[in-house]
């Protein structure tokens, strides 16, 4: 069991100032089979109407509504959480995993990608038919468009091999959260293995299986089941938004 | 449990008290254009002072009442009468639950009417007499029907409409006063929707010896919706 | 009969005085048209009712006990009786309900069922319309108009009062909302095409009609924006889809929707009519499959049945279909409104080759049905004769403390003489519906 603490931070300014804003957070740590946090809080600024639910994938949702005008929303997530080597126990996974959406459509090119190929081999070839850009993709790029496009980030990295696996018959999400000595949030995949009743998770974007050192926030169909931060609000407005995190490991420490 | 009302309620309610009442005094007013309109030269027709007033701008000048009659059909000039009802229709359109098919079918009926005068080549005012008729219907109609804030912001709107044109008119002071008066006792029934320090502001105004576009401007801006 | 038909004017001059109206999209430009208004009546024998209505109540409990199933245990599909791609593919299904228990289990609250009566007097359901079936309105004010009309008409025919709607689902509302606070209808704006109706049921029922950036979710509620306070909303009738209902859960670029509905809807803290997800159950696909369920989730025989159906899905219907296109009517399980309708006895050789590709390709995407020779009502026509026209039926069945069928429903019937289209989209008009007493 290894010990992390983690601390995420998203700002959103607005210029000029919004109202009658709706937000709807997924930033905390999944409690599920090899994760679980030991402390956390998330602080919001303004103070907001908060209320808490946990959405149809089992993700951790905070929601609520700032009426009155500001000019910037920001979110503090942090706390500690233990985690196992990364596999979740999932007796009965849900079909819909099998299934494409609207981002993660299949062609022959995708079908191609994952022929004959176990999640690890698709994880291979993802890796080596996308090379990682910036600024070239959008939050709509779809699978097909990323593939032909031959550039991405993590969450096209996903989306491709989430298409390929479910070609090739696999339940396959997509995961959102945070990774040791990475600044930003990132996306990986979880493959249901049948044999073992366990998801366990791959990361096309770094080209390894995912083992220790990843704290998951949310999953779901594709990234628009479980975005970190969406909010809806009143006005015309330029909106800036910065993501942080930090995840430090504390395992020694706790020993020493 | 009290019906709340929306923003935008309240101002399609304003809006729709106003465009009746504007629809009614055009009529009105249009009718008398149109009768002096048999006496004098060509070229100098009251019907463009008639819109001059209205606008408080120039106008085209009409040579003739076909063309002024022309000019009461046309949908794309917002001064016309279609214009108006048009926009009546769009207030009264989205208030059906509120003021009820009763009421909202007057409206109706002012909009199918235009749109078949104006179809007509011989044109003559007297053929929207029913226009006339069906809009102080529905005046009929919302004061057997409606309470509460919903009867009085269209009272709100139909005063407003009123004192605007008494104004842009030069109607007799009197006649101002006394459709103030009468907008105060409706705006005390509706605390929240108008700034209490402009009607203060209004109020010393009206007192003093005014200026008519001072003062339609300061009533412009008493409504909050 | 002959005084209501000779006072066609007066009915018409009234229908346009209460701007029965209905909207269309022309090259992208709004249209408002009169939605043209047979005076003739659709006339059902009430023993036939009877029938219909225990048939009808019967499908919509099936109907209802699916919707739950599918989105709690499932059991339908584990224990083979609808195939799981029919669900999880469908378009309709959606994964962020899963689990959720909408207030009184009722998924759909107000169902529009789409009927034809073959020429041997056999009623078959064309179609389910579990989501935002409209329609209601029309038939409701053609009442109203016809009585004013011609009373002699109503005094001389026993006939059940259809005025009744705007009660029936002002109980219903009632019902789901559980005194929690005020009752609205979501419309999505006056350039709706069903906005009359949106506008006539808030006035027939009391709610209160609210328009995109009236409601607001706060500490997991839903209110209505007053100038200046809030009320609280226990029921909604949102007669917008699913997909631009919540910017916050679904499309995001939605300007319609409530941001965080969703969430309060997954608290029980408000009733959504109809419930979202719904769209699994009416889907063309699913479809074949609702007799199936009446068997599964009742026990019972189903009453009423399905216009001879078949899925290339399934491989004796493939060979069938591919063998038989000339002679059935193939559908797009994703479409509506009339469109993604094809006639394979109006295909050219090469149309008839592609739509066999397009089966073989994705056979999961297509239905296909034998054409059912429905029958004729007339019409009386522009040049004021009668002249026949092929007619549905929609009836409208509303569930909540118990499920009840409206006594009449909204009978369409197609523009032209030959054509087979009743959508109101396409064309057409509509006509009462006597359901004799």
């Amino acid at each position: 069991m290894e010990t992390f603490d983690y601390e995420f931070i998203t700002e959103c300014a607005f210029d000029p100032e919004v109202r009658c804003h709706s937000y709807k957070l997924r930033v905390q740590p999944m409690a599920c089979g090899c994760q679980r946090p030991v402390s956390g809080q998330v602080l919001l600024t303004p103070v907001a109407d908060v209320n808490q639910s946990v959405d149809s994938f089992g993700n951790s949702v905070i929601y609520g509504l700032i009426e009155d005008e500001h000019k910037a929303f920001s979110v503090l997530s942090k706390g500690r959480v233990e985690c196992g080597p990364y596999g979740i126990a999932d007796p009965s996974p849900a079909e819909y995993y099998r299934y494409p959406t609207p981002l993660t459509q299949c062609n022959d090119e995708l079908r191609a990608l994952a022929a004959g190929l176990d999640p690890a081999g698709t994880m291979h070839a993802t890796h080596r038919a996308l090379r990682y850009q910036r600024f070239v993709t959008t939050n709509a790029t779809t699978a097909i468009e990323a593939l032909n496009g031959g550039v991405g980030v993590c969450q096209d990295f996903a989306h491709v091999m989430i298409a390929a696996c479910r070609a090739a018959g696999y339940l396959a999400r997509y995961v959102n959260g945070m990774v040791v000595g990475e600044g930003e949030t990132h996306a990986w995949v979880e493959v249901y293995d049948a044999a073992q009743g366990l998801w366990l998770g791959y990361d096309p974007t770094f080209d390894r299986p995912v083992t220790s050192g990843y704290i998951k926030l949310a999953h779901g169909r594709d990234t628009n089941d479980c975005p970190v931060n969406r909010g809806r609000f009143f006005n015309w407005t330029t909106e800036t938004m910065t993501i942080k995190c930090k995840v430090t490991n504390d395992t020694d420490c706790d020993i020493s | 449990m009290e019906k709340v009302i929306s923003a935008a309620k309240v101002n399609n309610l304003y809006w729709l008290g106003r465009y009746v009442e504007r629809g009614y005094l055009m009529l009105h007013l249009m009718r008398k254009a149109y009768d002096e309109v048999i006496d004098v030269p060509v070229g100098e027709t009251p019907y463009s002072e008639f819109l001059n007033r209205i606008n408080g701008y120039s106008c085209s000048t009409f040579t003739s009442s076909y063309q002024m009659m022309q000019q009461i059909y046309d949908a794309n000039n917002p001064t016309s009468l279609r214009a108006v009802i048009e926009r009546m229709m769009d207030n009264a359109i989205v208030l059906r639950p509120d003021i009820y098919s009763e009421s909202f079918s007057y409206v109706e009926l002012c909009r199918d009417k235009i749109a078949l005068e104006a179809e007509k080549k011989q044109m003559n005012i007297a053929d929207l007499q029913p226009i006339n008729d069906w809009l102080l219907s529905f005046w009929g109609s919302v004061s057997e029907r409606l309470h509460g804030p919903t009867y009085y912001l269209l009272c709100i709107g139909r005063i407003m409409e009123r004192l605007d044109i008494a104004l842009r008119f030069e109607y007799k002071k009197y006649r101002i006063v006394e459709s103030w008066e009468s907008l105060k006792k409706y705006l005390q029934l509706c605390p929240d929707v108008y700034d209490k320090e402009q009607a203060e502001v209004i109020e010393q105004t009206i007192d003093s010896d005014y200026d008519r576009f001072d003062l339609i401007a300061k009533l412009n801006s008493l409504i909050k919706a | 009969m002959k005084e209501l038909l000779s006072a066609r004017e007066s009915v018409n001059q009234w229908m346009q005085r209460y701007g029965v109206r209905f909207g269309v999209y022309k090259n992208g430009v709004f249209n408002e048209q009169l939605f043209p208004f047979d005076a003739i009546p659709r006339r059902i024998p009430a023993q036939e009712w009877q029938m219909l209505e225990s048939g009808l109540i019967q499908r919509v409990k099936a109907l209802n006990a699916f919707l739950y199933d599918i989105y709690h245990e499932k059991n339908i599909v584990k224990d083979g009786v609808v195939p799981k791609e029919f669900t999880y593919e469908s378009k309709g299904y959606m994964p962020e309900c899963e689990g959720i228990t909408p207030a009184e289990d009722v998924y759909a609250h107000i169902a529009g069922i789409d009927l034809v009566q073959a020429k041997d007097g056999n009623w078959l359901i064309l179609e389910d319309n579990l989501r935002i079936p409209s329609g209601a309105s029309y038939p409701m004010i053609a009442r109203m108009v016809t009585r004013k009309a011609s009373p002699q008409t109503f005094r001389d025919n026993l006939i059940e009062d259809n005025r009744n709607y705007g009660d029936m689902l002002r109980e219903m509302m009632d019902f789901i909302n559980g005194g929690r606070g005020i009752n609205v209808i979501f419309t999505p704006g006056r350039y709706n095409s069903a906005f009359f109706e949106h506008s006539y049921l808030a006035e027939k029922t009391g709610a209160t009609l609210a328009f995109p950036g009236d409601l607001v979710v706060e500490g997991g509620k839903l209110y209505y924006k007053g100038l200046n306070a809030k009320s609280r909303v226990g029921a909604i009738y949102r007669r917008v889809s699913d997909e631009y209902l919540d910017p916050l859960a679904f499309e995001p670029s939605s300007l319609l929707g409530i941001p965080n509905l969703m969430e309060a809807y997954r608290a029980g803290e408000v009733g959504v009519i109809n419930a979202l997800g719904n769209g699994v159950a009416d889907d063309k696909g699913i479809y074949y499959f609702v007799p199936k369920m009446v068997e599964y989730y009742l026990n019972e025989k189903p009453i009423l049945h399905n216009a001879p159906t078949y899925l290339p899905f399934f491989k004796d219907d493939f060979d069938y279909i591919l063998a038989n296109i000339e002679k059935l009517v193939i559908k797009d399980v994703a479409e509506a409104g009339g469109y993604g309708v094809m006639f394979g006895k109006d295909m050219s050789p090469e149309k008839i080759e592609q739509v066999r590709k397009l089966i073989v390709e994705d056979p999961r995407r297509w239905i296909a049905q034998e054409v059912v020779d429905f029958i004729d009502l007339d019409i009386i026509d522009e040049s004021g004769k009668p002249s026949p026209r092929k007619c549905d039926l929609r009836a409208f069945v509303i569930t909540g403390r118990e499920t009840k069928v409206w006594k009449s429903g909204l009978t369409r019937f197609s523009r032209n003489p030959d054509s087979f289209v009743v959508n109101s989209s396409q064309g057409g008009g509509f006509k009462d519906t006597w359901v004799m007493a």
